[in-house]
């Protein structure tokens, strides 16, 4: 199952030392969340956000409880 | 200003109800940074004290402790309707038990307090008529004098709440008739903020964009939605379809009108930890459904809060799809019509959709030249971000009148209620027609 976004994934690829904003799901035990890199949304459960290297997201892609990695994307008004 | 022991606390209401927190220190003659907004600072754990100087927007009053000097001036001044003293108020207790016995209290305690009651109660009266009389004067001159000297009262023209299009096309003028205006229901606006304005009353606010502390709005987005929420049955400006909702100002896009979807999401948690019924997010992007906000909204649809996303503007572009997070399940996807019912040819429509099957329109609302309010005043503007605060105001509604139902129940029934258009059905431009809050809240 692919869990990375096709377009993050693509980035990740084409710059493995490059920084990306992600929001992350999946139920990960609060240590390892830490250990990611990541941080938990306070208030809802087994969503977390953090700014991760390229190389690094893909690392934590083949984490089991890791269910979909996303870009931390702008919204604007409509 | 020195404030003696012997001194009390006043409601001073201003002749012209729409006068702001400038105006009003202009008139107390006291310097602008000593008053503040009442309605933010008596919805925190602050203690008042005796220096404090409130001003309620949106009510045109403010409180503040006065000497008997203070008192005669500002009666005097026509600027200020009415001086009164700020009274402890009790519930109104059934007609065969005229006043409430309270039991911390004795028996010549419970007596001053319902005289003074009383009393309030008869100078606030009084203090009116007086008003009244003395305006009729004014416009009717020497008419009225005789007209009051024979006992008669002349007529006095009150101006009347002026009804948007959109407001009426949506039949929420109908629900209120019945007593349904939202009241004690919480709606988040999740947006750039919402300033203060004459025509709103804010609940609360919180701000999750990175340095920014205030709620406030710096770009006149989300004020403008809240106020085709809930802007205030009053003689000015607009009317929003809930004017008795609880408005909360949650600030998740900068004043640049953008923000990240880690901002978003907390405010989506602030909106779940604070027991918000409904709320209203008239933000997206054109992009595909997302698990993190599929994942948030299920959790906060759980914990009983609506959430209504605008549909997104991208109609006829190479995406015009139902954009994110308009498009996760367990969203109220709203797409724009104007006022001939037609579909904007910016509104997104559930065609052709990433993944299939996503989330379409649920149903339409009006977002084509809505009249409400910005910082300072009143501006026309099209999207489906104004679309979607109809909607979030007609759940507002719903709830009031169906207060256990479900976010689902309450989804299904705007949907159920709405009234058809395009091909007949459901049909992915506009989803099941145009909401309908009369028929919603029978």
């Amino acid at each position: 199952m692919n869990k990375i976004q096709n377009t993050l994934k693509d980035q990740c690829l084409a710059d493995l030392k490059k920084p990306f904003k992600i929001i992350v799901t999946g139920a990960i035990a609060p240590e390892q969340v830490a250990q990611m890199g990541l941080h938990a949304t306070a208030g809802l459960d087994n969503i977390y956000s953090g700014s991760l290297l390229g190389e690094d997201i893909l690392a934590i892609a083949g984490h089991e409880a890791v269910d979909s990695i996303e870009s931390d994307g702008e919204m604007g008004i409509l | 200003m020195t404030k003696k022991q012997t001194e009390k606390r006043y409601i001073i209401t201003f002749t012209d109800s729409t006068t702001d927190q400038h105006a009003a220190a202009e008139i107390l003659e006291i310097s602008k940074d000593s008053i503040q907004d009442g309605v933010s600072l008596l919805a925190t754990d602050a203690v008042l004290t005796p220096t404090d100087v409130l001003h309620f927007e949106g009510l045109g009053a403010a409180s503040l402790t006065l000497s008997a000097t203070d008192v005669d001036r500002y009666k005097n001044d026509k600027r200020v309707l009415a001086v009164e003293e700020d009274l402890e108020m009790h519930f109104l207790h059934d007609e065969s038990e005229p006043w409430q016995k309270n039991p911390f209290i004795d028996a010549s305690q419970q007596d001053l307090l319902a005289q003074s009651y009383q009393r309030g109660y008869q100078q606030g009266i009084s203090d009116f008529y007086q008003k009244i009389l003395a305006d009729a004067k004014t416009l009717h001159g020497s008419a009225a004098t005789s007209a009051s000297a024979t006992g008669l009262i002349p007529p006095i023209i009150f101006t009347s709440q002026p009804i948007p299009w959109n407001i009426t096309l949506v039949n929420a003028p109908q629900a209120w008739a019945r007593g349904y205006r939202g009241n004690g229901v919480k709606v988040a606006v999740l947006d750039t903020g919402i300033a203060a304005h004459a025509d709103l009353v804010i609940s609360g606010g919180v701000s999750f964009v990175p340095g920014v502390v205030s709620s406030n709005d710096g770009h006149g987005h989300g004020t403008h939605c809240a106020g085709v929420i809930g802007a205030r049955n009053n003689t000015i400006g607009v009317v929003g379809v809930a004017p008795l909702a609880s408005l909360y100002a949650v600030k998740v896009l900068s004043d640049a009108g953008s923000g990240q979807t880690s901002w978003i999401l907390a405010g989506m948690a602030w909106a779940r930890q604070n027991g918000m019924n409904v709320i209203s997010m008239s933000l997206g992007s054109p992009s595909c459904q997302s698990v993190a906000y599929t994942n948030a909204i299920a959790q906060l649809n759980a914990a009983g809060v609506t959430v209504v996303c605008a549909a997104g503007n991208s109609g006829g572009t190479t995406f015009p799809c139902v954009g994110s997070p308009a498009n996760s399940p367990g969203t109220i996807a709203v797409a724009a019509v104007d006022a001939n019912k037609v579909k904007a040819s910016f509104s997104s429509s559930g065609t052709t959709c990433c993944p299939p099957g996503a989330n379409p329109v649920s149903i339409s609302a009006p977002g084509v030249s809505i009249n409400s309010t910005v910082p300072g005043g009143y501006k026309l503007m099209s999207g489906t971000s104004m679309a979607c605060p109809h909607v979030a105001g007609a759940a507002a509604l719903v709830k009031q009148r169906f207060p256990t139902f479900t976010p689902a129940q309450i989804k299904a029934r705007l949907m159920a209620s709405a009234s058809d258009l395009g091909t007949p059905g459901n049909d992915p431009f506009y989803g099941a027609g145009l909401v309908n809050c009369n028929l919603a809240t029978l």
